[in-house]
């Protein structure tokens, strides 16, 4: 009876140390970092390649200029050309926002199952990110490149952030078929 | 009651069914082979024999079949906890770590263990029926051999997928509640209880599969960190533009 009874306690036992172990949370839902490596080969992105983003928000030599009123003029022009490429970047991060989202598209059609939930969530996500973006166009016009200091970096990782839901397609797809698929993506868009 | 055990008796072959068809999906086609041989046999070799025979046969006959299946199922879980094993990501860290002899070690205690229980005369001595000590000697062994790999992967800080978490979890706990469930019908001997309670656990167990399998989760798997490259394009541009700003004050202030 005692080796019954002990079964039985092991049993229970066991059974709450599985339960216990539920709780814990070591789940890795996709290889993020290995697929959202392969994102940024497979997908060109221009916007995000670009490291010197900071450089644009950075006023120090434009108020170098201004102290000398003889270089005034040159410090509007580098004001205005700084104003143009913050424009051309934000144009080119949309640009990378758009190729995120047909990429992940592409991804669901080549096999990448999501739930509705998660196609809508990334969705939602999409869009809030571009109107960041027409919304950090809108100051750039407004108040200049220099308004971007803070705004310039955050708007970049969020838009980092977004080809992340392309890499969780791309997780759920096997790895042989990675080189295939990237090939099919170049082929469309040539 | 009856309308429980009616509702078991088609919850079961339904949730088999659609654990067939989600791990035969594209994306999931012969990754977990071992569980698709193990769902197969559950519903072909048990739940459709069974639905036969209960019609056809005595009632003596009935149990008889029951039992015999119960046994090959009971092996056949084997195959259950080898593909938890060959998914475990210990098997990359044993490799790639030779030095280190704790996840060996670990194991070695692991496989003692089941072994330990396997052998364990005294249970087939204690119950009043050797298939009752049989389910709860292998059920042990069973039970041990997918708890301590997840209990490594924990203590070791690795992950596993999402797939691979429900499959050994739900696994896990339907055997723990089996053990308990065949060592309490040996000590009451109420049917009605076991009846119920085995099928339901049974039930639970391929719900959560279903649940835990629904969409594929590859395994990861260690990757090297590649941050330092971005760290030094970042570098290489906060040199290159302190460079400039220096050459622009000089121009400015000749």
């Amino acid at each position: 009876m005692t080796v019954i009874i002990s079964f039985a306690v092991l049993g229970f036992l066991l059974l709450c140390s599985f339960l216990f172990i539920g709780f814990w949370d070591f789940t890795a839902e996709a290889e993020e970092s290995v697929a959202a490596d392969a994102v940024k080969q497979m997908v060109k992105l221009e916007g995000l390649a670009f490291p010197g983003t900071v450089v644009f928000a950075d006023d120090s030599d434009y108020r170098l200029l201004l102290t000398r009123p003889e270089l005034r003029g040159t410090a509007r022009k580098l004001r205005r050309s700084r104003r143009e490429l913050s424009l051309a970047w934000i144009a080119m991060l949309r640009t990378d926002l758009k190729s995120l989202y047909r990429f992940r598209r592409f991804l669901v059609e080549h096999g990448a199952s999501a739930g509705l939930g998660e196609e809508l969530k990334i969705a939602g996500a999409f869009l809030l990110t571009f109107l960041l973006l027409e919304w950090g166009e809108l100051v750039v016009r407004i108040a200049g490149p220099y308004a971007m200091r803070s705004m310039g970096r955050r708007v970049r990782a969020v838009v980092d952030l977004m080809s992340y839901a392309p890499a969780l397609a791309l997780s759920r797809i096997p790895r042989s078929s990675w080189p295939e698929l990237q090939q099919s993506w170049a082929g469309g868009r040539a | 009651m009856g309308i429980y055990y009616d509702f078991l008796s088609a919850l079961g072959p339904m949730l088999e069914v659609c654990l067939v068809w989600r791990l035969l999906r594209k994306e999931m086609r012969w990754r977990y082979p071992y569980l698709l041989a193990y769902v197969v046999f559950c519903l072909f070799g048990t739940e459709l024999v069974l639905l036969v025979t209960r019609r056809i046969l005595t009632e003596y006959s009935y149990q008889v079949i029951y039992w015999r299946l119960e046994i090959v199922g009971l092996l056949f879980r084997f195959a259950v906890v080898w593909e938890i094993l060959r998914h475990t990501p210990l098997r990359f860290q044993m490799s790639s770590r030779r030095t280190s002899p704790r996840p060996g070690l670990a194991a070695g205690w692991a496989g003692g263990i089941a072994i330990t229980a396997l052998i364990w005369w005294r249970a087939y001595l204690s119950f009043h029926s050797h298939l009752l000590a049989l389910e709860c000697s292998l059920g042990l062994a069973q039970t041990v051999l997918v708890l301590v790999p997840l209990l490594l992967i924990r203590w070791r800080g690795l992950s596993i997928s999402r797939n691979l978490w429900g499959l050994a979890l739900g696994f896990g706990a339907y055997i723990s509640t089996d053990i308990l469930h065949f060592a309490l019908f040996d000590i009451s001997q109420s049917s009605t209880y076991f009846r119920a309670a085995v099928p339901t656990t049974f039930g639970l167990m391929l719900a959560f599969w279903t649940w835990a399998l629904w969409n594929y989760a590859p395994d990861p798997r260690p990757v090297p960190a590649r941050e330092e490259a971005g760290a030094e394009d970042l570098d290489w541009w906060t040199v290159r533009w302190e460079q400039a700003r220096t050459a622009a004050r000089k121009v400015a202030n000749p």
